[in-house]
């Protein structure tokens, strides 16, 4: 009786599904998308991915896996890849594929994968782990959006139109970053197999690290290992992702979808876990090596003025003879001088150097506004600057949100300097293959 | 030229710097720097901001490989935006933006590059059509630009009219009812009647498509129906 009584309920639930994914085939594609962004909405994923058709390849109409296979078997390469060895590419693609696919169909619900395939095929390298798709869908709908108030239309057609092409575009852009992010790992982190009770896990970790370290890191870490848990190996990885966020591990991807992730009430993140581990490379007798110093830079607690004065003060070695024997103080009150007139917009060099008994070529050489640089080609180079500038310049340099913001601004005004000095990624192959 | 004028941009990064959101302050400070640097007053300064900002991104370099990594990502991100036209900024930025890549020779090789490979994958897809299909078999696409367009000949089944991007606009079972004159209205000569009266015969199906971008409007006729579609409520008679 109660066997039938459940069956029953299966069927009525059975069928309430069926209806409902009719129903969502014949929802517009941006529908779904909000679907998908606002309520998780697994089935509206389901029928994005089995029924639209959004992206034209080769005078047909495709869906989304279909697209990225293509981009996976095409000659697109990542950035740098002049003569990329053969089995190398075809890992990094291979990574990237399964990554772009990921962007698209993860929606990471008690930290598994919802669409795994299986362990053979999917996400071998563990890239995809805590990947969630809600937070691309919604990047696409904010384009879109902002496409739609660009030109207002009415036309369902129009605005299926629009989506196809914004959707184009942003798979391509993302698979793009796959291959980045995919080859960054791949090149900056060393493989490990790690045996647990008879069985191997394989584990990246950074290539600072020692494997004596890491093994000891391991062991001393990660507890309660089950190597028959599925996504074993992507719970581990996660944790020392967390813990060593070095180049190798460090999302290359949109910055907008970062700021969107990492939400202290996603589901996804391990409540064991929800910071990696808190045990410090120093406790581990593991030199604690700064991975990414720039994220480590120092921010100003004084004005710029007050820390450039007190540096250039506590540094008077460094200083010319005529400015060191103003003394520390001296110093200090000649650089903030000399930025209290800058903001003040009165800053006279001729005046300053009377004002503090220097001659106006000492100070010109040392705070001078006028940067004469190649009489012929009006070019000014470094060797022009004077001190204070300079010194200025680099202590602006361990400024994390200046540099952030020169990278986030497109280096605007400067691109085609910055370009000169860095230039496009040359080959490189993988070392570990 | 004063002094201050010459370092004008000193003094509005520190303002920015010592703001309670220094990112979003420097983004409008670099804005400032620019628009006075357009100036003739401030044209020199400009120049040496230049040289300043460039200082500083060799500074901020050093030796580290990974800073200067990460600065060829933002670069390549660029590129992918570029050549993706994914680009978040206006046309004149954008070609800007080319331009100062197209300028390096190496950049430019870059942008190329990718460029040509993706050439495939970006090529304009044409307007979204509607497709219909019978017992799973596609019987008709056309452009919606085609429509108002008829559908002839169409027999009993289970049909579905779709876009081209898969999204289905309707489905279900035509029925001799739906397509034959004698099974839907029982009497032959009132059709002969309409036609001679140019009196449109009525449809025994009609379905708004898309809200009411689009209309399909199933008619019987003799031996078999027809499907029309039409735009919104210019519906065809």
């Amino acid at each position: 009786m109660e066997h039938k009584h459940s069956g029953t309920i299966y069927s009525n639930v059975h069928e309430l599904e069926t209806t409902r994914l009719n129903a969502l085939k014949k929802e517009s594609t941006i529908s779904l998308m909000r679907r998908i962004v606002e309520d998780s909405d697994t089935l509206a994923l389901r029928v994005f991915h089995e029924t639209r058709t959004l992206f034209y390849r080769k005078g047909k109409w495709v869906r989304l896996a279909e697209f990225v296979i293509a981009l996976r078997d095409s000659n697109v390469r990542g950035q740098g890849e002049d003569e990329p060895g053969r089995i190398y590419m075809s890992n990094v693609t291979d990574d990237a594929y399964d990554l772009t696919l990921a962007k698209f169909h993860n929606i990471p619900s008690k930290n598994r994968n919802v669409l795994t395939s299986s362990d053979d095929t999917f996400d071998k390298n563990g890239f995809t782990f805590g990947v969630d798709c809600r937070l691309y869908f919604k990047q696409i709908l904010g384009i879109i959006n902002k496409e739609l108030s660009k030109k207002p239309t009415t036309s369902e057609t129009e605005i299926e139109e629009i989506i196809a092409r914004i959707a184009t575009r942003f798979v391509i852009r993302h698979f793009y970053l796959s291959m980045k992010e995919c080859k960054r790992r791949d090149t900056t982190s060393i493989r490990y197999a790690w045996e647990v009770g008879g069985r191997i896990i394989y584990l990246f970790y950074p290539s600072y690290l020692t494997v004596k370290q890491f093994r000891k890191w391991l062991e001393d870490n990660i507890a309660d290992v089950n190597p028959d848990a599925p996504n074993e190996k992507n719970r581990i990885q996660y944790i020392i992702d967390q813990k060593y966020p070095c180049g190798a591990n460090i999302r290359t991807d949109d910055p907008g979808i970062f700021e969107e992730s990492g939400r202290e009430d996603e589901p996804w993140i391990d409540q064991n876990y929800p910071r990696g581990t808190d045990v410090q490379a120093d406790d581990l007798g593991i030199e604690s090596k700064p991975p990414i110093e720039y994220d480590e830079g120092k921010q100003f607690s004084d004005r710029l003025s007050v820390h450039v004065a007190k540096e250039k003060s506590e540094n008077l070695e460094e200083l010319r003879p005529a400015i060191k024997s103003l003394g520390k103080e001296g110093v200090y009150n000649l650089v903030n001088r000399i930025f209290t007139d800058m903001e003040d917009e009165q800053y006279n060099l001729s005046e300053v150097a009377r004002n503090f008994n220097l001659s106006k070529a000492t100070l010109s050489r040392f705070a001078g506004s006028d940067w004469l640089g190649n009489e012929e080609t009006g070019q000014i180079s470094r060797a022009d600057i004077p001190d204070l500038w300079i010194n200025t310049a680099n202590v602006l340099a361990e400024n994390p949100a200046l540099t952030e913001t020169l990278k986030n601004t497109g280096y605007a005004d400067v691109i085609d300097d910055i370009l000169t000095i860095v230039g496009p990624q040359k080959g490189s192959q993988n070392e570990r293959q | 030229m004063s002094d201050s004028k010459r370092l004008y941009f000193i003094p509005i990064i520190d303002d920015a710097l010592g703001s309670g959101s220094p990112e979003l302050a420097l983004a409008e400070a670099f804005k400032k720097i620019h628009e006075l640097g357009m100036t003739k007053e401030y044209k020199k300064g400009f120049l040496q901001f230049k040289t300043f900002m460039k200082t500083i991104v060799e500074s901020h370099i050093g030796d580290s490989s990974e800073r200067e990594q990460t600065i060829r990502d933002a670069f390549y991100q660029s590129l992918y935006d570029l050549v993706t036209d994914s680009y978040d900024g206006s046309d004149k930025e954008k070609n800007a933006m080319i331009e100062s890549f197209t300028k390096d020779g190496n950049w430019r090789s870059e942008y190329e590059r990718i460029k040509s490979e993706l050439a495939d994958f970006m090529e304009p897809h044409p307007p979204i059509g509607l497709e219909v299909m019978k017992d799973g078999e596609m019987i008709a696409s056309f452009a919606i630009t085609e429509v108002p367009i008829n559908l002839m000949n169409v027999e009993p089944g289970q049909y579905t009219v779709r876009l081209s991007n898969g999204r289905i606009l309707w489905e279900g079972k035509l029925q001799k009812k739906h397509l034959l004159w004698l099974e839907a209205y029982g009497d032959e000569d009132l059709r002969m009647a309409a036609k001679t009266e140019e009196d449109a015969p009525q449809p025994t199906l009609s379905e708004p498509l898309m809200g009411c971008d689009l209309t399909m409007d199933v008619v019987p006729d003799l031996q078999s129906g027809e499907i029309r579609f039409s735009h919104g409520k210019q519906r065809r008679q």
